[in-house]
């Protein structure tokens, strides 16, 4: 049979099933070395883990959070799905195909719904939509210098958690140097634990958008900044690492 | 702090752990029985597996919910309901009358045939059980438990793959599994020796890979047979994969 039962609660048990995975589901009476072929899976479907919800505490400034998930439909996989949570206080999903084409953004409460009102994003890259929508946030002034900005990022694909949190952050910290100067923390979950990368903008320039006066020790280093806040024990994240497989 | 309130910080710790959650559930079994009662417009036994899919779907909503869901009790109600729904829809597609007499299996065996072996489904069970009890206590020198591992389990195919890959190139290493047991650490530096696979993987999964790889010590027979096929069949695709 498919599932040896491992561990029983009251309200949940754990099996093992016989292609390797250990599965979290319903507690059907089971007894524990008992066989069964059929499970009630626990649903944990990321898309609706709101985690900038448990930050939110922590943020004493206006912050600009982004919550990128990317989710893969194992049924189907050639075509994956991927949402991104932006919230300032505002919060917008959005969601992204395998390709980091955004597919549809919404508001998830009041200030989300404002921010996104007539925004065309049909067809747009992530990174692009990203940029316009932090643009969008400063002009509708939600996000103003020494703020903080949240990216979340949840997925299936660990992949492209590993690649996307580099890109995503370097492209904001990018398009905002030399504007204003914010944090950008970028945060993926891949089970209950936080992994954080945090991209520092680094020039302070505030009364002259546009202007030329960016000082000329002007730090084009895009490599994420090593502050020690990273929750792994060691940073191999910043080892250059060519293999296929990082 | 109110009674929703103090309901929300036991809901946003058990989100972080779902023994935690188990507990608040136990807290809310009243609710939870008087509610699924509501949904089936009948009283409720204890033996009833519909109230094992209520709890189930009160861990999904407390994974699930936020402020902007509204009232958690309320938002609670709706999952349940939902997902009982659905339990009903699949199990009504699956049950039909059959007779005793009726052929079960390729081999012409009838239920009646399969009475007897109870007995033997007994037996194994036991066995399975003690090796498993004896698993849960190996896992607590490593300080892992069954929930730790299920957490930290790898959901994408293609890291399963990688995984059993693993575990195949220390099978015949007993200085790797040494290792294992001696420094209650997984090798990971020897394991990227031999085989091709991203660093960040085995740390990510590392509380699974230790698992898999003290399930191949020795003691636990019956459940390295259950995992044969995983190991054969993920660990060559993952080979050719990766070549």
């Amino acid at each position: 049979m498919k599932y040896i039962v491992i561990d029983v609660k009251k309200s949940y048990a754990i099996v093992l099933k016989d292609d390797g995975k250990f599965i979290k589901c319903a507690n059907m009476h089971y007894e524990v070395g008992q066989e069964v072929d059929e499970i009630y899976e626990l649903k944990e479907e990321k898309k609706e883990r709101y985690v900038f919800s448990f930050t939110k505490p922590f943020i004493a400034l206006a912050s600009l959070c982004l919550i990128m998930v990317l989710g893969i439909r194992l049924m189907m996989p050639s075509s994956p799905y991927a949402k991104v949570i932006l919230s300032i206080n505002p919060d917008v999903l959005i969601s992204l195909n395998e390709n980091n084409i955004v597919t549809d953004i919404k508001g998830q409460n009041e200030d989300g719904e404002k921010l996104i009102t007539d925004y065309d994003y049909e067809g747009k890259d992530i990174e692009v939509v990203s940029n316009e929508l932090v643009d969008r946030a400063i002009e509708q002034d939600y996000l103003h210098e020494g703020d903080i900005i949240n990216i979340y990022l949840d997925s299936e694909d660990e992949d492209w958690l590993s690649t996307f949190n580099r890109e995503i952050g370097t492209s904001i910290k990018t398009h905002l140097d030399s504007r204003i100067s914010v944090t950008i923390i970028i945060n993926y979950d891949d089970n209950i634990d936080y992994y954080s990368s945090i991209v520092q903008s680094e020039i302070p320039i505030k009364e002259n958008q546009g202007s030329n006066n960016a000082p000329s020790n002007n730090n084009t280093n895009y490599e994420p900044v090593d502050d020690g806040m990273s929750d792994y024990e060691n940073n191999s994240d910043y080892e250059e690492d060519n293999s296929d497989y990082e | 702090m109110n009674q929703e309130a103090q309901l929300l910080i036991s809901v946003y710790k058990a989100k972080k752990n779902m023994d935690v959650a188990d507990e608040l559930i136990r807290d809310y079994m009243p609710f939870i029985k008087s509610e699924t009662s509501k949904i089936l417009g009948r009283y409720l036994n204890d033996s009833d597996d519909e109230l094992s899919i209520a709890m189930i779907a009160f861990h999904e909503a407390i994974l699930a919910y936020d402020r902007n869901k509204g009232s958690f009790l309320r938002y609670v109600s709706l999952v349940m309901s939902s997902r009982i729904k659905d339990y009903h829809r699949k199990e009504y597609r699956h049950s039909t009358v059959i007779s005793y007499d009726e052929a079960i299996d390729d081999d012409g065996n009838t239920i009646l045939d399969t009475i007897g072996k109870e007995d033997e489904h007994n037996i194994t069970r036991e066995a399975t059980r003690e090796e498993i009890e004896e698993l849960s206590r190996v896992l607590k020198e490593y300080n892992l438990s069954f929930l730790d591992i299920a957490d930290n389990c790898p959901k994408q195919e293609r890291t399963l793959n990688a995984c059993a890959s693993v575990i195949n190139y220390c099978d015949n290493k007993p200085e790797l599994l040494n290792k294992l047991i001696e420094a209650k650490r997984l090798p990971i530096s020897e394991i990227l020796k031999g085989v091709k696979v991203d660093r960040k993987t085995l740390e990510r999964h590392r509380k699974y890979l230790m698992a898999m790889l003290i399930i191949r010590t020795n003691g636990f027979e019956i459940i390295r047979g259950h995992l044969h096929r995983f190991l054969k069949i993920r660990g060559q695709a993952y080979e050719v994969y990766s070549n």
